[in-house]
């Protein structure tokens, strides 16, 4: 036998029987896989947000799949249609849908509107600034304005507009993410059928308010007696929306003297 | 078979000749796993594991069915392909007995079937003519060397992500910075000498 021949037998040989072994190992140590995982997993949107509670979409696939969790509905981003998909999949009937939400931020105090109590020259994030006496605008309720919201958002749908507030674009699902991040809790998540909403929540006197921020809720009570659904409620300074009984009229908005509600 | 020699070879391949930071060997996984402890040892264990496989089978292979039969002119080829095969059946067993370290090393383990150490700790077994127990020894060694080096810098990766580093350095750059530096302080066991 020449040297070519032997070669290519033996090297053939030898990826024969590794072939063989190959086989074997992976018929022995085959994993089964639950394919509703496979399935679920390209129905839900793949942010890994969290909203759900759980660390990411995967591993919300693997505890509907293994039947731990029985809700099919806590995908926020995904919300009716992919409830609905999961549902179908993991065969429950009857799905209650949350409804769809956005984040609104109640703040209208910007850098134009809000008296600034010092020069902030720290790191660039709105939890850090809040850890020194309470950020650098007088009011203590009001947004920081150094967009930890628009760094934590997974679907680019926050972006800091140039008097340093917040904006929410449609691309917002109602993760809640920001809200968590946000240290003064100047976000909220609203459904999205209501789009008249109070901006501020502070819980100063009028008179305080009146002089450091000029879109503040100064407690005139004037939407108060506007609402002609009694939507509106006053307490600890601040008018408050409640949107179970708001018809999105409009009429508080008219008679706001500070521009507050929008 | 005296215990010094295999002593040496052990202490060498771990240390003189370590196979990351003096043959630089290996590099890949090493810059790759290196960003956390817990998935560098689970790499560093599984290069152990294929390295000591890896010499014994190929030092078989060579001995017996290359060398026998006069054509060890295939030798790449066929440790290639043994390593290969190694790699992917201990793929396959880990994926069943343990799908955390499964998960933890992700796209690495496949990366050990390029990983130019396995490869190099057979060459380096039939070109030092070592026999089977030395070979062994040997891809033992440098394995743990290999896991060593990769525990060292994940250490010290974990300590670089809160430090200030100039932006131009940030990321890979420092790391290779590093590597160097830990290679030229590995150097000095080249004076290590074991009677």
């Amino acid at each position: 036998m020449d040297i070519i021949t032997t070669s290519a037998v033996i090297v053939g040989g030898m990826s024969f029987i590794f072939g063989a072994c190959l086989t074997y190992v992976s018929y022995k140590f085959a994993v089964v896989l639950d394919p509703r995982k496979e399935l679920l997993l390209k129905i839900l949107p793949g942010v890994n947000c969290g909203a759900c509670g759980f660390a990411g979409c995967g591993n919300y696939a693997d505890k509907l799949a293994a039947g731990e969790i029985l809700s099919p509905n806590l995908c926020v981003p995904g919300s009716d249609a992919v409830a609905r998909e999961i549902a179908k999949i993991l065969g429950i009937d009857e799905v209650s849908c949350k409804n769809p939400c956005k984040a609104v931020i109640i703040c209208g105090g910007g850098s134009k509107e809000a008296v600034k109590q010092f020069e902030y020259d720290g790191v660039y994030t709105c939890k850090g600034a809040n850890l020194i006496a309470g950020g650098n605008k007088v009011c203590k309720y009001g947004c920081i304005g150094f967009g930890d919201c628009t760094r934590v958002c997974p679907f680019d749908a926050i972006h800091m507009s140039n008097n340093g507030l917040p904006v929410v674009n449609n691309k917002c699902n109602g993760c809640g993410k920001c809200i968590n991040e946000c240290p003064k809790k100047v976000l909220t998540l609203v459904d999205n059928k209501h789009f008249v909403n109070i901006l501020c929540h502070s819980n100063d006197k009028g008179v305080l308010v009146r002089k450091i921020c000029t879109k503040g809720c100064i407690g005139c009570m004037k939407c108060v007696k506007a609402c002609p659904t009694q939507a509106i409620e006053y307490e600890n300074f601040l008018a408050k929306i409640n949107y179970t009984k708001c018809n999105n009229c409009g009429e508080c908005i008219k008679v706001c003297p500070t521009g507050t509600i929008i | 078979m005296d215990i010094g020699r295999l002593m040496s070879i052990i202490i060498g391949s771990i240390l003189i000749n370590n196979f990351i930071l003096t043959r630089f060997l290996g590099c890949c996984p090493f810059l790759g796993v290196s960003k956390d402890t817990d998935s560098s040892i689970g790499m560093g264990l599984a290069v152990i594991f294929v390295m000591t496989l890896a010499s014994s089978i190929c030092w078989v292979v060579e001995r017996y069915i290359l060398m026998s039969l006069g054509i060890e002119y295939l030798r790449t080829l066929v440790f290639i392909l043994v390593i290969a095969v190694l790699v992917q059946m201990v793929e396959a067993i880990i994926l069943k007995t343990s799908p955390g370290l499964y998960k933890s090393l992700g796209i690495y383990l496949p990366l050990i079937t390029t990983n130019c150490a396995v490869l190099g700790v057979a060459f380096l077994n039939s070109d030092k003519s070592y026999n089977f127990i030395e070979s062994t020894i040997h891809g033992f060694g440098g394995g743990v060397g290999f896991m060593l080096a990769l525990i060292l810098m994940s250490c010290i990766r974990e300590r670089i992500q809160f430090s200030k580093i100039p932006k131009p350095f940030a990321g890979t750059p420092i790391v290779f910075i590093t590597t160097g530096l830990m290679a030229m302080a590995f150097i000095g066991f080249a004076g290590l000498i074991i009677q």
